[in-house]
Formats: C-alpha cells, structure tokens, sequence
C-alpha cells in the first residue's frame, strides 16, 4: 500500500518517515488525498531536503486525482496560484513548505487546479542549502523524534476535530503539530532559529493581503505554530505557565475554524487573518515586541534574540502596562510631549499635580471669602447654575440681585480685596505654569513643601 | 446612588450625608480592582454641573472652622468631587473613609520621626550614609503621596490612578473657577450696579 503511495508522480521514496505517522488516519477523506498529490508536483520542484517531508505527505495520496474538479472554484486557484507565486519569491526554506501543505490541505478543490498550475509558477527558491542547514534538520528528523505523548495529544485534538469539519482543522492540527515538533529539535540546536522565524514571518505578512482567506489563515496559523513551538519550548523549561495559553490560543482557534470550516467561514477567517497578519507584521521588524492581547488573555511572544524565560516575558508585559499608561499620562499633561524618558515625565507629572492642587487650595480660599454670602439666598442660584453652566455671568445677574443687599453689610472682605485674590490665584497660575515650561522647579522643594501641606 | 442620597436631603447634616454616602460607597468597592478608568468622563459638561450642583449644597452645610476657612472648603470640595468619582477610584475611597484619620497618622508619623531626630543629634554625629533610593523610586513615592490612597500601590496602578485623579482635579478646578467667578460677578455687578 505504501508503494502504491511511492509510485504517484515519481515522488522520491522517503527514507526516514515511516508510514506508523498517525497523519494516516486523516487521509481517509479523498479530497486529503488530492491534496497530498499536489504535493508531489512540488516536489518535483524541491530540493532534496523537501523531498523527505513531502514525500511523506505525498504518502497518503492513495489515488490519482480526478480530473472533473479541475474546473471548479477558478477564484480559489488563482488566488491560491498568486499565493504560492509570492512565496516562490520568496527565499524562505522552510516556509513555503509549510504554506503549500497547509493550504493543500485547506482547499481540496483549488489545490487540484493548482497543482497542475504551479509547475508554471517561479518555484521556491532553495536557497536552504546556503543559508539555512539547520532548517535541513527541520526536515530531516524523522516522525519518531517527536514527542510522543504531546504529540498524541494532538493527534486526537485533530482527530476529534474531523467530524465537524476535516478539511481545515484535522489537516491544520496534524499538520501544526507536525511542524511544531519538526521546529523544535531544531530550534534547541540552533541559534538561528530566529532567522527562520523572522522569514516565516514575513512570508505571513506577504500573504496577509491576499484576498482568500482560507490560505493566509492556514499559513499564519502555520507561521504561529512554528512560533507557538518555539515559545513553548522555552516556557516550558521554565515555569511554563504561559503553556495554558498557548494551548488555549490553538484550541480557541481551532474551534474558530472548525464552526467556520463547514460554512462560510472567510469572514471569520479574515479577521483572525487580519489580526494574524498584524502579528506577522510586528514580528517581521526586528526587536519589536511581539504581544497580541486577546479577548480572553494576554499573549505575549518571545522576542527575536531576547530571552524567552518567563521571567522576562512578565517583565516585558509590566513594562508594557507601564508605558501605555505614561502614554495616558502625556496627553494629560501639558508639555510632557518633549520629554522622553520616565523620569523626566514623572517630574512633569509630580509638578503639574502639585500645581493643580494648588489651584483647587487657592480656588477654596476664593470660594471661603464668597461663601458667607452664599448663605443667603442661595436656592436662586441652584436652577440657573444647572442649566447654563458654561453661560455668560452676565444672566445671573439678575437673580443675584438678592444679594445686593446683603453684600454692603458684610465686612469681611471687600471687593478689593477679592480681586487681589482672584488675580494672586492668576498670578500663582501663570507663576505655575512658567514654573512647568521652564522645569526649573527641584523636585526636593516641592516635596518639602507637600508635606507643609499635608 | 450617593449623588440622590445627597439631592434628597439637602437639608440633612453634611455629616450624615457622609457617612451615608460613606455606606453606599463600601457597597461599590465590590466592584473588581481592574475596572479601566474612563477618564473622559471628568472632562463632560454634565459632570461639572453634577459636581457645581453638589458642591454647592456641601457648601451650605459646611461647619465654619474658625481657624482655616478655606481649608474646610478645600475638604469638601475634594468630598464632593469624590462623591462625583462614584468611589471608582482608589484615591476618590481615600478620600471619603479617611482623610482626617490620614492627617492624624501623618502627625504622629512627623512626632515620631522628630523625636529620633533630636536623639541622634545629641548622642553623636556620625556620618549617617542616607540610603539614596534611584531616583525613579523617589519621584514614585513623591508621586503617591501626592495622590491620596496611593502611597504604596505598585507603579502601573499608580499611574491608572494619576490619570483619573488628574482629570478629576481639572474638573474641580474648571468648576470652583465658575463657582467663585459667578459668585464674585455678581457681587461686583451689585456693586456696580
């Protein structure tokens, strides 16, 4: 039976895969089948290194693919056709791979146009061999190397995920779980993962504005696999508390495709492509964090050639909550737009806090030297305060008239006097708001007199 | 609500409207610490005419304390302006269960810390090597003094708190402006008139 497998498309037989990879059990489905041989046609194109790992693939085609689909669903094969062009271009080793079994896997219909297409196409580059011998090793490593119990795990995750809908989530979870144990043995060996990471990335972000979503999702959820294994290769050498969600993040996911995979799942699927796709974004750029906040929980990456130890990465969301909220902060305060650096903005924020509550002390006094008067007759004020808060002070005059009388007896303050409070409170403003231009108020006097205050 | 306990009792004893609102309050402070604080409310014209309308019912109610005046009215404007936060807010709770318990702790604290200090001086003048925190703590600390209820809350809240606590004293202050404004207006225009 496996050489029947062997013998589709003159496909190298493989040497390390054995056919005891659960994958047969997914392969039940004809379309999956078709999938796989369109694998075979790249390999034709391949290199040798890709040849081990499609050839296994290409071991579940148990039949030639029917000529009678050929024809349906053109958008989806040109689309498919644009997509696997790009990657072509691309000089990503180990990508492109990826891409092209996933999204077999993902469009039985278009992928048996496409195969027959994409020998037309640029075929991707092997520039492996030069630049990349670890993701060699990707490749290489047989099934057997991976860790079973995990990957039993997720075999059964697919394997459950196949009677809703088996085309995208079964293959995608094998298919991820595949990955995800190719990319570690690796990732422990090799320094340069995060080229191949990096490169995945950006083939995420190539394929992001394509119009199909089915075949960006799949390949940024192949792209995040890869992560998700790297990730969580060093989580869990730590304390690997971070494990939880990024199973949770699959899973989520999973179930997102599996209650779209039947139906017409692109909507969905473009927006977690969208979201996907601003990731891959941000990841392509070098030594920028990398942290999607879900709806659920804060997913936090690894950064590119930074430690992956939890620690950090707690470290990196606190000082990510910190600098969001100084963000806050310099809009709020006035002339904190200049100063960078938390130190400097701390000032600003110390000085312009003392100066409001100087404002509220001497507003108080105001209000202290007014108040005997608003004894009297002070429901008049009520309504009209209410209504036009922001209205010119000449309408309340009028109501005010009450107190006419009532003011030339009081001997408290004069109205000399309350207008050398009101322009001392000026005054202190401006002094204050000087005072914050030119920050040449020291941080020890205000301190000191804070708590003459207090 | 504390703002219709305060509306349906105009009359009442400002400090029985305080520990009502002081009740309601504790029944808030159900709510989970993480809640993100709007600070776009305070800058609203409906919250100022709430605070306006409140803080000049506090006011009629206010005890006159012979020695500061204005310092009474500085409480209750920064009560009333707590009440406004709906207890929300960590330093808004500060404010309402205990500012006067507060100072008192403050004073003793002061007390305490002179009583030390003129003991060192007259046993010997060691050079005391004063344990310089990095500057950033300081300006951490000074900053969560100034912030009432915040003084050893851990940074990022510090700073949720500073912003909620910022535009709240700006709608104070944009408030008791047209309070005092109109009040002394019209006393001039009487004047004038």
């Amino acid at each position: 039976m496996d050489k029947d497998y062997f013998s589709n498309g003159g496909i190298q037989p493989p040497l390390h895969f054995e056919p005891k990879i659960p994958l047969n059990s997914l392969h039940s489905p004809q379309e999956l089948n078709s999938d796989y041989f369109m694998n075979t046609h790249w390999d034709n194109n391949s290199s040798d290194q890709y040849t081990h790992f499609d050839s296994a693939l290409s071991s579940m085609v148990s039949s030639p693919v029917p000529t009678n689909s050929l024809n349906s669903n053109d958008s989806h094969s040109s689309s498919l056709r644009e997509l696997i062009g790009k990657l072509g271009s691309i000089c990503n080793s180990p990508s492109p791979q990826f891409t092209y079994d996933i999204s077999s896997i993902n469009n039985c219909d278009s992928t048996r146009t496409s195969c027959y297409t994409t020998p037309l196409n640029s075929p991707p580059k092997l520039h492996i061999k030069d630049k990349l011998p670890n993701s060699v090793l990707m490749n290489a490593p047989p099934f057997s190397c991976f860790d079973t119990r995990s990957f039993n795990g997720r075999s059964q995750v697919g394997l459950n995920n196949e009677k809703s809908s088996y085309g995208s989530v079964t293959g995608l979870n094998g298919r991820g779980n595949l990955h995800r144990k190719l990319s570690s043995p690796s990732l422990v060996q090799n320094k340069n993962a995060g080229k191949t990471q990096v490169e995945i990335l950006k083939l995420g972000k190539i394929s992001g504005p394509n119009a199909n979503s089915n075949e960006e999702c799949s390949v940024s959820k192949q792209v995040k696999s890869v992560l998700n294994s790297r990730k969580r290769k060093a989580v869990s050498k730590g304390e690997g508390k971070n494990y939880e969600t990024e199973d949770g993040k699959r899973d989520k996911r999973s179930n997102s495709t599996e209650g779209n995979g039947g139906k017409n799942g692109s909507v969905k699927m473009e927006e977690q492509k969208d979201s996907e796709s601003d990731e891959a974004e941000k990841g392509a750029k070098a030594n920028q964090k990398i942290s999607e906040p879900q709806k659920d929980y804060i997913h936090v990456r690894a950064r590119r050639g930074q430690a992956t130890d939890s620690h950090s990465l707690a470290e990196r969301v606190r000082r990510e909550k910190i600098s969001q909220r100084m963000k806050f902060l310099q809009d709020l305060v006035p002339g904190c737009n200049k100063v960078t650096g938390k130190a400097l903005m701390l000032d600003e924020i110390i000085n312009y806090v003392q100066s409001l509550q100087r404002q509220v002390k001497f507003l108080s006094m105001k209000l202290a030297s007014v108040n005997p008067r608003m004894d009297f007759q002070i429901d008049n004020l009520l309504p009209k305060n209410i209504c036009q808060p922001n209205g010119s002070l000449h309408q309340h005059v009028f109501p005010l008239d009450g107190f006419g009388e009532n003011l030339t007896q009081l001997p408290t303050i004069c109205e000399e006097d309350l207008q050398s409070i009101v322009q001392m409170g000026f005054n202190q403003n401006s002094n204050q708001d000087l005072i914050l231009q030119s920050q040449t108020f020291p941080v020890p006097n205000s301190e000191s007199h804070m708590k003459i205050d207090m | 609500m504390s703002s219709s306990s305060t509306i349906s009792n105009p009359d009442a004893n400002s400090n029985r409207t305080r520990e009502s609102k002081r009740k309601k309050r504790r029944k808030i402070e159900v709510e989970p610490q993480n809640t993100n604080l709007d600070q776009s409310k305070w800058r609203t014209d409906t919250e100022q005419q709430i605070y306006s309308s409140k803080l000049l019912q506090a006011l009629r109610q206010v005890r006159r304390s012979n020695d500061s005046p204005s310092r009474a009215i500085r409480e209750t404007a920064d009560r009333v302006l707590a009440v406004t936060a709906k207890g929300r807010s960590r330093w808004s709770r500060a404010i309402l269960t205990g500012r006067l318990s507060l100072r008192l702790s403050q004073i003793n604290k002061k007390h305490k810390r002179a009583k030390l200090n003129s003991g060192n001086n007259i046993k010997s003048r060691k050079p005391v090597v004063k344990k310089r925190l990095p500057a950033l703590q300081r300006k951490v600390r000074v900053l969560g003094r100034l912030v009432p209820g915040c003084q050893k809350l851990p940074f990022p809240n510090l700073l949720e708190e500073t912003t909620d606590y910022i535009s709240a004293l700006e709608m104070q202050i944009r408030a008791m402006t047209f309070l005092t404004g109109l009040l002394s207006a019209g006393g001039t225009a009487d004047q004038l008139g």
